[in-house]
C-alpha cells in the first residue's frame, strides 16, 4: 500500500513541477524598466489609433563584480515600433525580442509633449490600466523632445542599472521638491474628480554644455540648468494637465511652491537660497521644510469663495557667505525671517496668481477641502470648484516661518579680521 | 486517509466561539474583496462604507429575532422550525427556495473568485481547470467536515489579521482623508436606499442559523455570532474607507477589484515593491475556507430538506453542480452585474421578513396549544 501511496504522489509531484499556464521562469521574462509613448510620424492621430511605444528593457544579465564593465548597448535593450495602443506593442515587439515582455516593473512612462498635448494621452494611459501587468504606481515623465530619444540619450552616471537609475532619480527629485510625485494613480484620481490639475515630472535632454544664464537654483525649466557633463537628461519642473491634457509648464521653483501648499505631497529635503536682507550682493542658503499640514480653509459666500492658506515653514541657515551671524543676533534673525517670509509668500501668491489666470484651475489638490462643505456628491459637483469657484476665489496666504536652526558652525568668521 | 465511503464521518462535532467566529468573520468580511465593492461603490462612491453600516442595521432586527427563536427551541435548526411553524409542504418549499438560492449564490461567488483570480494573477490559466482547482481544494475542506473547518478558520485567522493589518498600514501612505467627503455621497437618500438594497451582504448571519445545533450553546452560538458581525462590519468598514481614500470616489468605481489594485499600489519602503503575493496567499486562504464552508452549508441545507441524514456524502454532486452552474455565466460582469443582482433584488425580502414571519407563526402555535 505505502508502496504504491509513494508512486502516486511521486507522479503527483511530477505534474506539479512542470507547472501550469501560467508559470514563466525569469528567464524567459523581459521586464521593461521604461516605456516611452510618441506620437507616430507617418500616422495621422485624428485618423487612426496609433502610438509610437518605447520599450527600455531591464538587461537580465547578473553584473558580477570584478568582471569587465559592460556598457550596455542600447540598441539591443531600447526598442521602438509604432504599434495601435502600448498593450499590444508587447507583442508585436515579440517579432524580434525573444523574451515575453513584463510591464509589472515599469517604473515610468515617458510621454512626450507632444502627446501629452493632445486627446490620445489620456485615452491610452486610461485605457491601458485594464492590463493587469500596469501597475498603479508607475510615474509619468513628460519631456520637450521624443520619448524615445529622451530614453535613448539617457546614460545615467554611477549606476548603469535602467531600474535603479528610475528609481533613485525619481525619489530623489521628489524630496528636493524639483518634481513632484506623478503616479497613474494620482492622475486617474485627480482626472476623474475633475477639480484640480495634475502635475507630471517634466524632464528634458539638455545639451552637453548650454550656455544659459545662471539663475537662481530651481528656476529652471527641464533641459535648461546650465552644467558641464554628467548625463543629459534632466528632471526638474513640471507639466501641468488639465482633464487629462497638458496645458503648461512650471519651473522648478513654482513646482516647489505648489508641492507647499499641497497637503497630499511631501518634500524633504528642499534647498533654497534667499537673498541676505542686509547684503544685496549675497544668498543665505537655507534648508525649507514644511513644519506641519498647510492649513487651507475655503469659506462659502455669495460670489467666489474666499480661502485662507497658512504655510508652517521650518527653515535652518545652512550657510551665509556675507558672514553675517546670524545665529547670535535675534534682531538680525527677525529680519532674516521677514524677508524668507516675505519672499515666500511672494512666490507662492503669483503661483497662485498664476494658475487662476492662466490655467484656471490649482494644481494643490484644494478641492479636499472644498469637498467637507458638501453634503453630497451631486451639490459639489453642481457647485463646480475648478470652473465657476476657484479662479475667481480671493486666495489669503500666510507663510509662517520658524528658524530652527544654524547648521553645525554657529559663528561665521569676521572677514575684516581674516584679511587683517 | 481512506478511500471511499469510510471518509465521511456522521459524527455531530460541537465547535467552539473562536471557531463560530472566524468562520463567520471570513465568509461575509471577503465581501471587501470581491466584486461587492465594485457594485457599492458603482452606485454610492465614497459612502459606501455608510451602505455597509446601514445593511447591517436595517437586517440586524431580523437576525435578532431569528437568535430568540432559536433560543427557543434549542438543537433545532432553521429547517426543523420551519416545519414546525408552517407544517411539511410549505416548509419543504421554503427550505427548496433557500437551497437554490443558497446553491446559486455559491456558484456565483465562487465564479466570481475564479475570475478574479484570473483576471489578476493568472492570465493565461483556463477558467474551467483553474474553478475546477478551487473548488477542489473547497471540497476537500469540507470533506474534513464542520469541525476541522472551524479549526482551520481559527488557525489562519491572526495571520490573516496581521496581513489586513499590514496593507491597511501601508495605504495610509497614499491616502488623503478628505477624499472621504462629500460625506453623503450620492445623498442620504440614496445611501439609505442602496443600504436597503444591499441587506444580502449578510446573507451568511442567516444561512449559519442551520448551524446552531453543532455550536457548543446558546450563549457561544449568539456572542460568536453579533461579536463577529460586529467585527466584520469594522473590518469591511476600514476597508471600504482605505479603497476610497487611496482611489478617490470618481476613481474607486471604475476599478473592477479595488482589493487587489490596492494590494498592488503598496509597497514596503523603496526596495520592496511588488508585493501583491503576499496578501494573496492569505486572501487565498480565507477563500478557500469561505467556500469549503459554503460548500459544507449547500449540501447540509440540501440533507435537511430532502431527509438524507449523511448529508456529507451529497459533498461531491453539490459541489459538481456549483462548478456546472459556474460555469453558465459568459463573463463576471454578466455574473455579478445580471445573476448576482437579480438574487440580491429577490432575497432581500425573504432574508427580511422570515424571521418574524416564524417568530409569530409559532407564537400563535403556542397560545393555541395552550
Amino acid at each position: 500500500m505505502s508502496y504504491i501511496k509513494t508512486i502516486i504522489l511521486g507522479l503527483v509531484i511530477l505534474f506539479f513541477l512542470t507547472g501550469c499556464w501560467d508559470r514563466k521562469e525569469l528567464e524567459q521574462m523581459s521586464y521593461t524598466i521604461a516605456i516611452g509613448l510618441d506620437l507616430p510620424d507617418k500616422n495621422d492621430v485624428d485618423e487612426k489609433q496609433a502610438v509610437d511605444v518605447t520599450f527600455q528593457f531591464a538587461n537580465p544579465k547578473l553584473n558580477i563584480k570584478g568582471a569587465p564593465g559592460q556598457e550596455e548597448d542600447p540598441d539591443r535593450n531600447i526598442v521602438t515600433l509604432t504599434a495601435p495602443d502600448f498593450v499590444t506593442a508587447k507583442n508585436m515587439a515579440n517579432s524580434f525580442v525573444t523574451r515575453q515582455i513584463s510591464f509589472s516593473h515599469a517604473k515610468v512612462i515617458v510621454v512626450s509633449e507632444e502627446l501629452a498635448r493632445t486627446d490620445s494621452f489620456y485615452r491610452f494611459i486610461g485605457a491601458a490600466l485594464k492590463e493587469r501587468e500596469v501597475r498603479r504606481e508607475t510615474n509619468i515623465i513628460v519631456t520637450k523632445e521624443k520619448a524615445s530619444e529622451f530614453i535613448r540619450k539617457n546614460k545615467p552616471e554611477s549606476q548603469i542599472r535602467a531600474h535603479k537609475y528610475y528609481q533613485f532619480i525619481i525619489d530623489r527629485s521628489v524630496e528636493t521638491g524639483l518634481v513632484p510625485e506623478s503616479s497613474i494613480n494620482r492622475l486617474l484620481a485627480i482626472t476623474d474628480g475633475d477639480a484640480d490639475l495634475f502635475l507630471a515630472m517634466n524632464g528634458s535632454i539638455g545639451k552637453k554644455d548650454n550656455g544659459v544664464k545662471f539663475k537662481e537654483e530651481d528656476q529652471y525649466l527641464a533641459g535648461s540648468v546650465p552644467k558641464k557633463g554628467g548625463n543629459m537628461v534632466q528632471l526638474i519642473g513640471s507639466a501641468v494637465f488639465k482633464e487629462g491634457k497638458m496645458i503648461g509648464k512650471l519651473t522648478g521653483e513654482e513646482t516647489r511652491s505648489a508641492l507647499l501648499l499641497d497637503n497630499t505631497s511631501r518634500i524633504e529635503d528642499m534647498y533654497v537660497s534667499y537673498q541676505d536682507p542686509l547684503y544685496e550682493k549675497y544668498m543665505v542658503a537655507c534648508r525649507v521644510k514644511k513644519k506641519t499640514a498647510t492649513k487651507v480653509k475655503v469659506k462659502l459666500r455669495k460670489g467666489p469663495p474666499v480661502i485662507n492658506v497658512m504655510v508652517p515653514i521650518e527653515v535652518e541657515v545652512l550657510s551665509a557667505p556675507s558672514m553675517e551671524n546670524y545665529a547670535e543676533n535675534l534682531e538680525k534673525q527677525l529680519i532674516l525671517k521677514k524677508k524668507i517670509e516675505s519672499e515666500l509668500k511672494e512666490n507662492l501668491s503669483a503661483l497662485v496668481k498664476r494658475t487662476q489666470d492662466e490655467f484656471k484651475s490649482e494644481p494643490f489638490y484644494w478641492s479636499l477641502y472644498a469637498r467637507p462643505l458638501f453634503s453630497s456628491v451631486k451639490e459639489y459637483e453642481k457647485w463646480d470648484w475648478t470652473n465657476k469657484n476657484y479662479p475667481f476665489a480671493n486666495v489669503n496666504i500666510k507663510v509662517d516661518v520658524e528658524i530652527v536652526g544654524f547648521g553645525k558652525q554657529m559663528k561665521e568668521s569676521e572677514m575684516e579680521k581674516v584679511r587683517d | 486517509m481512506k478511500i471511499g465511503g469510510s471518509l465521511v464521518k456522521v459524527e455531530k462535532d460541537l465547535i467552539g466561539i473562536r471557531e463560530f467566529f472566524s468562520i463567520i468573520v471570513f465568509m461575509i468580511s471577503t465581501k471587501a474583496t470581491d466584486m461587492t465593492t465594485t457594485r457599492l461603490f458603482g452606485d454610492t462612491f465614497n459612502a459606501a462604507w455608510m451602505v455597509i453600516i446601514g445593511s447591517f442595521v436595517i437586517i440586524l432586527p431580523s437576525i435578532i429575532v431569528l437568535n430568540l427563536v432559536l433560543k427557543k427551541y434549542q438543537t433545532k435548526n432553521l429547517i426543523e422550525l420551519l416545519q414546525m411553524a408552517m407544517g411539511r409542504h410549505v416548509a419543504f418549499g421554503i427550505g427548496f427556495i433557500l437551497f437554490i438560492f443558497l446553491l446559486v449564490n455559491t456558484s456565483i461567488e465562487s465564479r466570481s473568485y475564479a475570475d478574479q483570480l484570473i483576471t489578476m494573477n493568472f492570465p493565461k490559466t483556463p477558467l474551467f481547470i483553474l474553478y475546477t482547482a478551487l473548488l477542489l481544494i473547497c471540497l476537500w475542506g469540507a470533506k474534513k467536515g464542520w469541525e476541522a473547518l472551524g479549526s482551520v478558520a481559527w488557525m489562519v485567522f491572526p495571520y490573516v489579521t496581521v496581513a489586513l493589518g499590514i496593507l491597511v498600514f501601508l495605504l495610509a501612505k497614499d491616502s488623503a482623508i478628505n477624499r472621504l467627503f462629500p460625506l453623503f455621497g450620492p445623498g442620504k437618500w440614496e445611501v439609505a436606499k442602496s443600504s436597503f438594497e444591499n441587506v444580502t451582504i449578510y446573507a451568511e448571519a442567516f444561512f449559519v442559523s442551520m448551524l446552531y445545533p453543532f455550536v457548543k450553546d446558546h450563549k457561544t452560538y449568539t456572542r460568536g455570532l453579533f461579536g463577529s458581525l460586529v467585527y466584520t462590519v469594522l473590518v469591511m468598514v476600514i476597508l471600504y474607507i482605505c479603497y476610497t481614500l487611496v482611489f478617490d470616489y470618481r476613481s474607486v468605481g471604475k476599478i473592477t477589484y479595488p482589493f487587489n489594485e490596492a494590494t498592488r499600489l503598496v509597497s514596503i519602503g523603496r526596495v520592496i515593491t511588488n508585493i501583491e503575493t503576499f496578501f494573496l496567499t492569505f486572501w487565498l486562504l480565507v477563500i478557500i475556507v469561505k467556500f469549503a464552508v459554503y460548500l459544507y452549508l449547500v449540501s447540509m441545507l440540501f440533507g435537511y430538506v430532502f431527509n438524507i441524514k449523511e448529508f456529507e456524502h451529497t459533498l461531491i454532486p453539490i459541489t459538481i453542480l456549483v462548478l456546472l452552474l459556474g460555469m453558465i455565466p459568459t463573463n463576471q460582469i454578466e455574473n455579478i452585474f445580471i445573476y448576482k443582482q437579480k438574487i440580491i433584488i429577490y432575497s432581500k425580502y425573504m432574508l427580511l421578513l422570515l424571521p418574524p414571519l416564524l417568530w409569530l407563526l409559532l407564537k400563535v402555535k403556542e397560545v393555541r396549544n395552550r
